[in-house]
């Protein structure tokens, strides 16, 4: 049996504005303080009888308290479930994730059962949707409604309610030769209103060859009976010190909505992008990482992102980390460049200082101010294995804020360090 | 040998107008050595540089002759200590020797390298007779060469291990302990273009995922439900491509617009708003400026359609606000019979009878 398990204190200190108010109107300035701590405890291999190897569980939760953005408290719970798996089959239950069938990620409190067989792969879940916040009411505003008094069934306001909000789906996964993958799968997600979300979804992995991997995922909405979502990609390693990929994505963004809002009918618009990345070691210490990508929007007008960085190590131990970013995106009636940098230094073998900086070019000024300037730098402290402390600082000027400084202090508690584990 | 004369005149442009150029290539050509070996003890020199074997000369050496950890074990690595030096080296400080022979950083075994694995079985094999570095090349090896410990690589030179991979049965070498500290190189590498990747692999196999991630993992990027974002709360981690890091409020009109669905890979359509609400750029809080030019559907002119072709690219954007069921102020105008027009696009279908809710509070039904 293993245990991993973090918990991860962040005090902020910053003042906020939170009503601009009309133009000439002195907004007022509030000192905020939040704290926010995020638990994180899993196990695995844990044994049962006859089954070795066979439970494992995750539970994760935040809460944060202190003024922030208009509340002084908050929770969540984000993960809570158990495995078991023996054999062929495997039953999860709690809160967990699923993305099998469906465009985007559901987290849900249910349970996702799987059997393998041989080359066979089959999956299912059912559960209640765990909204993105459980405890937070959806649709609770009015922006430009027209008068209350004319909303006569109440279902449409979608107050918070679990109760009708489920989920289900099914996948059918085949292993081929040439590495091949393939899958078939459908995705229900119902709001209080009815079916948000049926989608029937494909997907394929291969490598053909020893230098070419390909792959494709298509998701089709079966109630506005069109392509939601489409992904081609392709692998190239057949120059080892070039190696390229190459990416065709297509999304319909009104089908991304629950088919229940009224507004899923008004879209109809489709954009494209297609895209490469390379990443080339030039030394053994250098990386330099090239992605450029064009997007045709409705109405042909076209858009595009472009991204260029560089990565040095000059020594083994990782001392010095520098980095040098170039970013240029445009986008219909306004876009940006990025000129960005930082540095990492290890200054002793539990202490890291770091400092990243960026300016930001806007190609139409935002409220008459044309660009950003950002920097943050952070000192780390690595007490012990377990125990990690962090001090960072943030200054900008931006179009919102002559100037913004804030402050930041972390804790990290870490049961595991072996563990990849995931920041918190 | 002729010795070379330098051209004073090439010399003085190369030392004037490319000195600016001397640093760079000095820092980059620095940045090159010392990588590949893993420690600093001179393995070449004792395993092939000192005279042995003959009279009066030191017994030659081989790998276990300071590597004497037992080879039958599984996880044997038998690091040597002082003691091993001093076998020879009597006359020094052998414990100042093993100090300056291994890098401070990885004076401990590095994680996950303690693989289910028999040196003896494996000293056997006819491709190997007996020789250690034909798998440990870089304990011999010149600088920027092999590495100390195998990659996996090497490991698939004899063994093929393509259905382990599918079927994630990786513990046959592999601790489950450790499999949280491995990166895959030889399979599934999590290279540059892995972030775009990794979705769809996830999706196909999140067992596989599930061998070393956790679900907090991914939380750790995707949950849009904790109040500090990853960028925020991880200010240290330079090379993770954090989509909100720096001033991204400034960007996030920009970026919605140049991937419109994009932000619903994470944020409910809902978020938009309580968001502009709690910061009081909301038309829903008084005196809240609207973020849409004067006469954006005013009916006034050619900015009477200005939200059209808007609302047309990305709907999602107007949904973050304008999403109330019926209470929803697009419909005012475009449900049926009144001014604005349909507002389904050319080939629109459903399969949605028009008694459902949605379609009712335009097509009539609504009690």
């Amino acid at each position: 049996m293993w245990v991993d398990a973090r918990v991860s204190t962040v005090a902020q200190y910053f003042q906020q504005g939170l009503v601009p108010g009309q133009p000439g109107v002195v907004a007022r300035v509030d000192t905020a303080f939040p704290i926010t701590l995020a638990a994180f405890l899993r196990v695995g291999a844990i044994d049962l009888p006859g089954a070795a190897d066979s439970v494992s569980a995750e539970v994760s939760a935040w809460g944060s308290a202190g003024p922030r953005n208009g509340t002084n408290a908050d929770a969540d719970v984000t993960a809570a479930w158990a495995q078991y798996k023996k054999g062929i089959v495997r039953v999860k239950l709690g809160r967990q994730v699923t993305l099998p069938g469906s465009s985007r990620f559901v987290r849900f409190d249910g349970a996702a059962v799987g059997v393998s067989l041989g080359s066979l792969d089959l999956d299912g879940y059912f559960g209640w949707v765990a909204l993105p916040r459980w405890n937070l009411g959806r649709g609770a505003t009015l922006l430009g409604a027209i008068d209350r008094d004319t909303i006569k069934d109440p279902l449409l306001m979608e107050a918070q309610n679990r109760a009708g909000q489920v989920t289900a789906g099914v996948r059918i996964g085949l292993r081929l030769p040439l590495q091949t993958r393939a899958a078939l799968a459908f995705h229900e997600q119902h709001d209080l209103t009815g079916p948000a979300f049926r989608v029937l979804s494909a997907d394929l992995a291969s490598q053909p060859l020893k230098w070419l991997g390909a792959g494709a995922r298509l998701s089709f909405d079966l109630q506005a009976l069109a392509v939601s979502e489409a992904r081609v990609w392709f692998d190239i390693t057949a120059l080892p010190l070039v190696p390229v990929a190459l990416d065709y994505s297509f999304q319909q963004p009104s089908l991304l909505l629950p088919q229940t809002s009224v507004l899923a009918a008004f879209g109809g618009a489709s954009w494209h992008e297609l895209g490469a990345e390379t990443t080339v070691r030039a030394l053994p210490s250098l990386k330099v990482t090239a992605r450029g990508a064009a997007q045709l929007f409705p109405g042909d007008q076209t858009g595009g992102r472009g991204t260029l960085r560089a990565v040095w190590t000059p020594d083994l131990d990782g001392r010095w980390m520098l980095l040098g970013e170039v970013q240029r995106v445009l986008v219909p009636t306004s876009g940006y460049s990025q000129l960005r940098a930082g540095a990492r230094w290890r200054a002793a073998q539990t202490v890291t200082a770091s400092i990243d900086g960026a300016v930001f070019f806007y190609d139409v000024p935002i409220h008459g101010v044309p660009l950003s300037v950002t920097g943050i730098g952070s000192v780390e402290w690595a007490a012990k294995p377990w125990l990690r402390a962090l001090l960072s600082a943030t200054v900008m000027r931006t179009p919102y804020a002559a100037f913004e400084a804030q402050g930041l202090a972390r804790v990290i508690f870490e049961l595991d360090p072996v563990s990849s584990g995931g920041r918190q | 040998m002729k010795p070379v004369m330098r051209d004073s005149k090439v010399g003085s442009v190369a030392g004037g107008g490319m000195r600016w150029l001397f640093l760079p290539v000095a820092l980059l050509l620095l940045g090159g050595c010392d990588r590949g070996l893993l420690t600093h003890f001179p393995h070449r020199t004792h395993l092939a540089k000192i005279e042995c074997g003959g009279p009066g000369q030191p017994q030659c050496l081989s790998c276990i002759s300071c590597h004497q950890g037992d080879t039958t074990k599984h996880d044997a690595w038998a690091q040597p200590t002082a003691q091993s030096c001093a076998g020879c080296h009597q006359d020094k400080n052998t414990d100042e020797l093993w100090q300056h022979s291994v890098r401070p950083a990885l004076a401990t075994l590095p994680a996950g390298k303690s693989i289910v694995f028999s040196h003896e079985n494996h000293l056997k094999k006819e491709g190997l007779k007996g020789q250690c570095v034909k798998c440990h090349a870089g304990a011999v090896g010149v600088e920027g060469g092999a590495p100390l410990f195998p990659p996996m690589e090497t490991c698939l030179g004899c063994h093929e291990h393509r259905e382990q991979f599918e079927t994630n049965t990786c513990t046959n070498c592999h601790k489950t302990r450790d499999l949280r500290g491995l990166q895959p190189q030889s399979f599934l590498p999590h290279d540059a273009v892995w972030i775009r990747r990794h979705g769809g692999e996830a999706r196909a196999n999140p067992e596989r995922c599930a061998t070393c991630h956790a679900q907090t993992n991914c939380d750790t990027c995707h949950d849009s439900s904790k109040p500090l974002g990853p960028a925020t709360r991880n200010p240290e981690a330079l090379e993770a491509n954090y989509v909100h890091r720096f001033d991204f409020l400034s960007r996030h009109p920009m970026e919605a617009r140049s991937q419109p669905g994009q932000c619903a890979t994470c944020h409910a359509k809902t978020e938009c708003d309580a968001c502009h609400i709690s910061r009081g750029v909301s038309g829903a809080v008084a005196g809240g400026p609207s973020p849409h030019p004067l006469a954006w559907a005013s009916g006034l002119g050619t900015a009477a359609n200005l939200h059209g072709p808007a609302a047309r690219r990305d709907i999602g954007s107007c949904a973050s606000c304008h999403d109330q069921g019926a209470a929803t102020n697009c419909v005012r105008c475009h449900k049926v019979g009144a001014t604005g027009g349909t507002p389904h696009p050319t080939g629109w279908r459903s399969t949605q009878p028009t008694t459902a809710i949605e379609c009712a509070v335009c097509h009539g039904g609504m009690p």
